[in-house]
């Protein structure tokens, strides 16, 4: 097969998996072009090896959006280091992971990290990175920051009054001791089920491509659910969480707690193109 | 079943997002997604991005039945009245070209009427029937009432305890009805009434109100003289708002809007009521009053004396 002319024949379909991924990840203008170019670049390279992998047992649309997603994702990693945005961030864009990556990741405060982002994102500006930083969530980092800290960067005093810092104090410890109940819950259950659950509440998916994706009735995949979130509410209050916490996790979904959904080393190997 | 150690193939994770996997491999993704969020994001975007293109083809399918269906009651027309004509000519009559064209134009719409019958029998896409009226029904065989305010059509249901208890969790008639409601989260179309049912849709299927605001708000800015609309917004913002006051302030408008365009609809009377009772406002008991003033008699009018009941100062 002449894999020029097939790239050829197939480059809408390959536009329009970089679309996909740039609206997804809000890139927009000049990042959205060197994106879609790097995308093309990684097809085209080592003679196509990405064409030439692909058997057709998918359809080569959804073969090239994981393809490219996983580019994106390869990218932000080699950019910025092994980092889980949650959906919020991911949903809000490049400048949206970049803030909750300095702050959740690295331990950064709000102000200090509004900085840096806009150094990096010149084109937003103190209003809009304020409804940013509210839009994402912001979980305790894992280990301290790692980023040199400059007199420019230095944290500007918090407006915040103290009454609010402390009951701020009071909402993160409660969230901390749920998230760690939940993920302590989640690892007891089977993978498959922890799966459905993490689909649901962090990924927000639809409950009809989730059955169809694990061969399941949708009706019986509801129940489960049900059933699922039944047994964590009731692992969760015999833990002594608040039921206020539980709704926020439950409803809101588990990203608003720190969970501990590292990619474990075992999993971690080269993935393929 | 293997646990993998890498990350599958590209293909592979394209498979399972197809649902082609056979099980042994299917289970096999499943344990590694479970734990890898890298390889569980791709697959969720590409799952919807393959949701995307599934309605997308699904528009242009229909696009197609459509245009050969009007094709098809076009031809028939024309072979209709080409058939009058000539056996008006056998019968040897003169013809009047008025009178035949206004027999052209009966016969072209008698044939046109019933082929768009069938047609619209045939395709639930171009039904008159509500898409709303499944969700309705199963609404009314709930336990215990998901929703503090009213929506609009939907029958009364007994609110007994407050969201989140153990109820909802068992009752399997709140399953049916997240079963149902969430059917209408697929529908597509642009249009007030589609966005409307999508955010009913979304309301009673999805565990966080607020991502039905959008839907609803778009079809009351679609159709800004709908007091349904309006009506049903507040429904959704009061849902969402847990005691967050300007966001109760905003359901307490739309239910103004909607009294602005209907002053006697019952669901946004009850559902300004509602509005302000969570506002702690001292006029939430004047408001109730003021529901029963057009509804003294059903279900709604009990449970807004009730109201009454608990807002009414001791002596």
């Amino acid at each position: 097969m002449n894999w020029e002319t097939f790239f050829l024949d197939n480059l809408s379909l390959i536009e329009r998996a970089v679309a996909f991924v740039c609206r997804k990840y809000g890139l927009w203008g000049a990042d959205a072009e060197d994106f879609a170019s790097a995308s093309k670049l990684k097809i085209i390279e080592d003679n196509y090896a990405v064409l030439r992998k692909f058997e057709e047992k998918s359809s080569l649309a959804t073969y090239l959006t994981i393809v490219i997603d996983r580019h994106y994702l390869d990218q932000k990693i080699h950019e910025w280091g092994k980092w889980r945005p949650s959906m919020r961030a991911r949903q809000a864009g490049d400048a949206a992971i970049f803030l909750e990556r300095l702050i959740s990741r690295d331990g950064l405060g709000i102000a200090e990290a509004s900085t840096i982002v806009r150094q990096k994102f010149t084109e937003l500006d103190a209003r809009a990175l304020e409804r940013l930083a509210g839009s994402i969530v912001v979980r305790q980092p894992r280990r301290q920051a790692s980023v040199e800290r400059t007199e420019e960067m230095r944290e500007p005093a918090s407006e915040a009054s103290a009454e609010e810092e402390l009951l701020r104090g009071e909402r993160e410890v409660a969230a901390r001791r749920a998230g760690a109940v939940l993920s302590r819950e989640l690892d007891r259950l089977a993978p498959e089920d922890r799966l459905i659950m993490k689909l649901k509440f962090i990924d927000a998916m639809k409950v009809s491509t989730m059955a169809r994706m694990l061969h399941a009735d949708q009706k019986q995949l509801y129940r489960r659910i049900e059933r699922l979130v039944a047994m964590l509410r009731k692992a969760l209050l015999a833990a002594g969480v608040a039921m206020s916490d539980i709704g926020d996790m439950l409803t809101h979904g588990a990203d608003t707690m720190d969970i501990d959904f590292a990619v474990p080393d075992a999993a971690a190997g080269k993935g393929p193109p | 079943m293997t646990m993998l150690l890498a990350h599958p193939e590209s293909e592979t994770l394209a498979r399972f997002v197809e649902g082609t996997l056979d099980e042994p491999e299917r289970a096999a993704i499943v344990q590694h997604i479970a734990d890898c969020d890298e390889c569980r994001i791709v697959v969720v975007d590409a799952a919807e991005l393959e949701s995307q293109s599934a309605v997308e083809s699904h528009k242009w399918g229909v696009g197609r039945w459509l245009a050969t269906a009007a094709g098809v009651v076009f031809v028939v027309s024309i072979g209709s009245f080409s058939n009058h004509e000539y056996r008006e000519n056998a019968a040897g009559r003169e013809i009047h070209l008025v009178e035949d064209a206004t027999r052209f134009v009966t016969d072209a719409l008698r044939t046109s009427i019933s082929g768009w019958g069938w047609l619209f029998n045939r395709l639930p896409e171009f039904s008159w029937a509500d898409p709303l009226v499944p969700v309705e029904e199963a609404y009314g065989h709930v336990n215990n009432r998901p929703l503090e305010a009213r929506i609009s059509g939907f029958p009364y249901v007994r609110r007994t305890t407050m969201r989140g208890s153990a109820d909802e969790d068992t009752d399997p008639a709140a399953m049916i009805l997240k079963g149902k409601a969430s059917e209408l989260t697929d529908l597509s179309g642009s249009g007030a009434r589609s966005l409307h049912a999508r955010g009913i849709g979304l309301l009673l299927s999805d565990d966080n109100p607020k991502s039905s605001m959008a839907p609803l708000q778009a079809a009351a800015e679609r159709e800004p003289d709908n007091a349904k609309y309006q009506s049903d917004l507040a429904a959704a913002l009061i849902a969402a708002a847990r005691g967050d006051r300007p966001m109760l302030e905003s359901a307490l408008a739309a239910c103004d809007r909607a009294l602005h365009i209907d002053p006697r609809s019952p669901d946004a009377l009850f559902n300004r009521a509602v509005a302000l009772q969570a506002l702690d406002r001292p006029d939430a008991l004047a408001a109730y009053e003021q529901y029963l003033a057009v509804d003294p008699s059903s279900p709604w009018a009990a449970e807004a004396r009730q109201h009454i009941e608990m807002l009414r100062p001791l002596p």
